[in-house]
C-alpha cells in the first residue's frame, strides 16, 4: 500500500510542478510579448487642424476653446493640434501661422488681429488651400473663411449696459484698460462701444477713460498695472478689463496692494481665479463667452467648408454676465475647468 | 503508454529519462536565450528613433550648408554636393510618418516631413534662382529657406527631446521587465530542476522498488520462510525477468519441500507398519505358541504327572514337575507387573529345572535384602538375564559354574546384580544389547525374551535409560549385569 501511496504522491508532485512550470513559461512569454507590444497603437484621423493662440499668455479661455475644438474634432474624425505647444522654442502667432502653412495642415483656427502680417499669412494660407477660421478676435480685411466670436463693438455695448446697471449714482469715473499695440483695434472698438452705450443711456456726465498698458508681453502688462496700482492715489470708481489676463492681474494686484473696494472691477471671462475673485468681492462682475462652444463651432465651420466649400462668414458667440448673484452657478464648472 | 514503457529495458528507460530531461533543459535554455535576445533587441531599438533623428538633423545641416556653399561659390562641386545632400535628405524624410495620428511624436514627424518638403522646394528655388542669376529671388528664397531650416531644426530638436523622454520611459520599463525576466528565468530553471529531480526519482523508484521487494523476499527465503509474499513483476525488463525467475524458483522449492515431507511421512508410516508387523508377528508367534500350549491342559497334565509321581512315591519327580508347572504358569501368565519376590521365585524354579537337566552343575547363590522383595517391577526381567548367563556365560565352561544374585538397597535405589563366572562378554555385544540391536533370541533354551527386550521394557516401565548395565569382569572370569530400580517403584515420565 505504501508503494502505491508513494507513487500517487510522486504523480501529484510531478503534475503540480509541471503545471507551475507551464504557468511560469506562459507568464514569461506574456511579459516578453507585452514588452514588445509596448509600441502603443495610435488612432489615425482624416484631417489635421492647427490651433494657434497667442503664445505669450495662454489663459483658461484658450484652453477651453482648444478643448472644445479638440473634442469636437475627435467626434468628427479630425485631429486638432495645439500648434507649437510641443516645441522647445516659443514662437509668435505669426511664426506659428507660417509653420502651419508650411506643415500643410488641413485647416487653421487662430485668434485674429489687425496686423498686416496676420492678414498676409491668413491670405497665404487661403491661397495654399488651407481654410482659416478666426476665433475670439477677427482679422478684418483678410480672406479668412469664418469668424467665431463676438463683434467688438457689440461687446462694448454689453459692457456699457452692464456698467450702467451696476453703477451707483456716486460712481461716475470709469476706466477701461486697453493694451497698446498697433495690431489690435478690437479693444478700441470695445471702448467705443462702452462709451457710446453709456452716454446713450445716461447723461449724468460719467467719465469713461482709458489706460494704455504695454500689451507686448505678459510681464509688460503686469508691470504697467502694478505701477498704476502703486502710484495712483485714487482709483476710478469702476475699472474695466477687456481680457482674462488683465482681469486676473488687476484682481490680484488689488489684493496684493490692499486696494480691494477702492475700485469696482469688471472683467472678462470666467477663469477659476476670476470666479474666486467675484466670490470674494474683489471683482464685481465679468462678461464671459462659451469658450468650449467657440472651439466646437470653429471645427464645425472648417468641416462644413471641407464638405461643401462654404461656411458662414460670422458665427456669433453668446455672452454671459457673471456677478456675485450667479457666480455659484459657474463656480462648479469653473472648478471642473481648473481641474 | 504504460505497457510500452514497462516493456522497455532498464537501459532504455534510463536513456529515455535522461534524454527527456536534457531536452527540457535545452528547450528551457533556448527559450531563455530567445527571450533575452528579444529584450536586448528591443532595448537596442529603443533609442533607434533618436539616432535616426540625429541623422536627419545632420543631413538637413548638410543640405543647408551645401546650398549656402553653392549660393556663395556656384561651382559644380558644390552643386553636386548640394543635390547629393538634397537627395539623401529627401530619402530620410520619406521614412517619417505622414499620417495624422493622436501621437504627439508622430504628428511632429508629419509636420517635419511637410516642412522639409517645403524647405527643399524653397532651397531648389534658391539654387535655380542662383543659376538663373536672379539675385533678389535667390536672396529671398535663401532667407525663406533659412527660416524654414530653423523651424525644422527646432522641430527635430523638440521631437528628439520628446522621443528621448518617451524612450527613456520605455527603456526604464524594458529594463525593469528584463530584471523581472531574469528572476523569472531563475525561478523557472529552479522549478525545472525540481521537476526533473522528481521525475528521475520516480523513474528510479520504478526500477529500484521491485529490486528492494525482491531483496526482502530473498532475505526471508534465505531465513527459511517460503511463505513470504512474493514481489510482483513490474514489466518485461530485466528486473521483471529476475523477479519472475525468483518467484518460480521459490514455488519449485516449496513444492519440492512438500513432496519431500510427504515422502518422509510415507517412509515413516512404512517403517511404523514394518515394526507393527514385526510386533504383531511376534505377538502372533507368542499367541500361537500360547495357543499351542493350552495352559489348562498343560497344568492339568503336569498336575496329573505330579500326582502320579506322588502315588508312585517319586518325590523328586513330583518336585520337578511342580517346579515346571510353577515356571510355565508364571511365564504363560505374562504379567506386566510383578513383585521382586515373584521374580526371585521364578529364578529358583528356573535354576531347579536346569540343575535337574544338567545334574546340579549350576551353583546358584543369592543374597537378598528381604525388605526389598515387595518392590514392584515388570515381569520376566530377571529370568532372561539369568538365562543369558547360563546360555552365553557358563554353559560350556569346564570349571564350576556359579551364578550369584544380590539384591541390595542404595540411595533410594534397589540394586539387583546377576553375576556369573563364565567366559565373559565382549564390549561389542554389550553395545549391541545396550543399543537394542539384538533381535529375538533364537537360542534353543530361550524363552524368547532377549536382553534388548528386557532393557527396553525396563526403560519403558521406569521412563529412564539408566536401569541396566552390563560389565565384563574379564575373559573367563565372568559377566555382571546390574539393575538399578527405584525403591519406591517410581516410574519417571510415564
Amino acid at each position: 500500500m505504501k508503494g502505491k501511496s508513494g507513487r500517487i504522491i510522486y504523480l501529484f508532485l510531478m503534475g503540480g510542478l509541471a503545471l507551475l512550470f507551464v504557468v511560469l513559461i506562459a507568464l514569461d512569454l506574456y511579459y516578453v510579448g507585452d514588452a514588445e507590444a509596448k509600441n502603443p497603437t495610435y488612432k489615425t484621423y482624416e484631417r489635421h487642424y492647427a490651433f494657434i493662440s497667442n503664445s505669450d499668455y495662454n489663459g483658461e479661455i484658450w484652453e477651453n476653446i482648444f478643448q472644445g475644438a479638440h473634442v469636437c474634432g475627435e467626434e468628427a474624425g479630425v485631429y486638432v493640434e495645439w500648434f507649437g505647444k510641443n516645441l522647445v522654442e516659443s514662437y509668435s502667432k505669426q511664426q506659428l501661422m507660417e509653420l502651419a502653412i508650411a506643415a500643410g495642415v488641413d485647416g487653421i483656427i487662430v485668434e485674429g488681429d489687425d496686423s498686416s502680417e496676420m492678414n498676409t499669412l491668413i491670405n497665404r494660407a487661403i491661397e495654399s488651400g488651407i481654410p482659416v477660421v478666426t476665433v475670439l478676435k477677427d482679422c478684418y480685411g483678410s480672406y479668412r473663411n469664418s469668424f467665431v466670436g463676438m463683434s467688438s463693438y457689440n461687446l462694448g455695448q454689453e459692457y456699457g449696459n452692464l456698467l450702467t446697471r451696476m453703477r451707483t449714482p456716486d460712481e461716475k469715473e470709469l476706466l477701461v484698460v486697453i493694451h497698446s499695440g498697433e495690431n489690435d483695434s478690437s479693444e478700441k472698438l470695445i471702448y467705443a462701444g462702452i462709451k457710446e452705450t453709456i452716454s446713450g443711456i445716461t447723461n449724468e456726465g460719467i467719465e469713461v477713460n482709458t489706460m494704455i498698458v504695454d500689451g507686448s508681453t505678459t510681464y509688460g502688462i503686469e508691470e504697467s498695472l502694478r505701477n498704476y496700482m502703486v502710484d495712483a492715489s485714487e482709483l476710478p470708481d469702476i475699472t474695466v478689463c477687456l481680457d482674462e489676463q488683465t482681469t486676473e492681474i488687476m484682481a490680484q494686484l488689488a489684493v496684493d496692494y490692499n486696494r480691494v473696494g477702492q475700485t469696482r472691477l469688471v472683467g472678462f471671462y470666467e477663469s477659476g481665479h476670476i470666479l474666486q475673485s467675484i466670490q470674494s468681492g474683489v471683482t464685481a462682475a465679468t462678461i464671459t463667452v462659451d469658450a468650449a462652444g467657440m472651439g466646437q463651432t470653429a471645427v464645425t465651420a472648417l468641416e462644413e467648408y471641407h464638405e461643401s466649400g462654404y461656411v458662414s462668414d460670422y458665427i456669433p458667440a453668446e455672452l454671459f454676465i457673471i456677478s456675485l448673484e450667479n457666480v455659484s452657478d459657474y463656480s462648479d464648472s469653473g472648478e471642473d475647468m481648473e481641474e | 503508454m504504460k505497457k510500452w514503457y514497462s516493456a522497455l529495458s532498464i537501459r532504455k528507460k534510463l536513456m529515455l529519462v535522461f534524454v527527456s530531461c536534457s531536452f527540457l533543459v535545452l528547450a528551457m535554455n533556448v527559450l531563455v536565450w530567445n527571450n533575452m535576445n528579444r529584450m536586448n533587441e528591443r532595448l537596442d531599438s529603443v533609442y533607434g528613433s533618436n539616432v535616426s533623428l540625429n541623422d536627419l538633423q545632420a543631413e538637413l545641416e548638410s543640405v543647408q550648408m551645401n546650398m549656402k556653399a553653392y549660393l556663395d561659390q556656384k561651382t559644380s562641386e558644390t552643386m553636386e554636393a548640394y543635390y547629393l545632400a538634397w537627395s539623401d535628405y529627401d530619402t530620410l524624410i520619406g521614412e517619417l510618418n505622414q499620417e495624422v495620428t493622436n501621437s504627439d511624436s508622430k504628428l511632429m514627424e508629419k509636420n517635419i516631413h511637410h516642412l522639409s518638403q517645403c524647405y527643399l522646394a524653397v532651397a531648389d528655388d534658391a539654387v535655380e534662382a542662383k543659376r538663373g542669376r536672379k539675385v533678389e529671388q535667390y536672396k529671398t528664397s535663401y532667407e525663406e529657406a533659412t527660416r524654414l531650416y530653423m523651424y525644422i531644426q527646432t522641430y527635430i530638436y523638440s521631437l528628439n527631446n520628446e522621443q528621448f523622454k518617451n524612450n527613456s520611459e520605455q527603456f526604464h520599463i524594458l529594463s525593469g521587465t528584463m530584471h523581472y525576466l531574469e528572476y523569472m528565468n531563475i525561478i523557472i530553471l529552479l522549478v525545472l530542476m525540481i521537476f526533473e529531480a522528481v521525475v528521475v526519482g520516480f523513474s528510479s523508484r520504478q526500477i529500484t522498488a521491485p529490486l528492494s521487494q525482491l531483496s526482502s523476499a530473498a532475505g526471508a527465503v534465505a531465513e527459511g520462510n517460503f511463505d513470504v509474499p512474493l514481489p510482483e513483476a513490474p514489466g518485461k525488463d530485466e528486473v521483471g525477468s529476475v523477479i519472475r525467475a525468483f518467484n518460480k524458483m521459490v514455488g519449485s522449492v516449496k513444492r519440492h519441500i512438500v513432496e519431500l515431507r510427504q515422502s518422509m511421512e510415507v517412509q515413516a508410516r512404512m517403517r511404523e507398519q514394518e515394526l507393527e508387523m514385526e510386533s504383531n508377528l511376534k505377538d502372533a508367534k507368542l499367541k500361537y505358541l500360547q495357543a499351542q500350549i493350552n495352559p489348562h491342559f498343560l497344568f492339568n497334565t503336569l498336575n496329573a504327572g505330579a500326582q502320579l509321581a506322588m502315588i508312585e512315591g517319586a518325590s523328586m519327580s513330583y518336585d520337578y514337575i511342580q517346579n515346571m508347572a510353577d515356571f510355565f504358569r508364571y511365564v504363560l501368565k505374562g504379567m506386566e507387573e510383578v513383585t521382586l519376590r515373584d521374580e526371585l521365585q521364578l529364578i529358583d524354579n528356573y535354576i531347579y529345572i536346569l540343575n535337574v537337566r544338567f545334574d546340579g552343575e549350576i551353583h546358584y547363590t543369592k543374597q537378598v535384602d528381604e525388605s526389598l522383595v515387595s518392590l514392584k517391577m515388570p515381569g520376566m526381567i530377571l529370568q532372561p538375564i539369568v538365562e543369558n548367563s547360563v546360555n552365553y556365560g557358563i554353559r560350556d565352561v569346564e570349571w564350576e559354574k556359579r551364578i550369584e544374585l544380590e539384591v541390595t538397597g542404595m540411595d533410594a535405589m534397589v540394586c539387583i546384580c546377576v553375576r556369573d563366572n563364565g567366559v565373559g562378554i565382549s564390549q561389542e555385544k554389550i553395545d549391541m544389547i545396550m543399543e537394542g540391536r539384538t533381535g529375538i533370541s533364537s537360542a534353543g533354551d530361550s524363552n524368547g525374551v532377549g536382553m534388548a527386550n528386557v532393557k527396553n521394557r525396563l526403560e519403558l516401565y521406569y521412563g529412564r535409560e539408566e536401569v541396566l548395565s552390563i560389565n565384563c569382569l574379564g575373559e573367563n572370569i565372568g559377566t555382571e549385569v546390574m539393575l538399578y530400580l527405584p525403591a519406591d517403584g517410581g516410574r519417571e515420565n510415564v
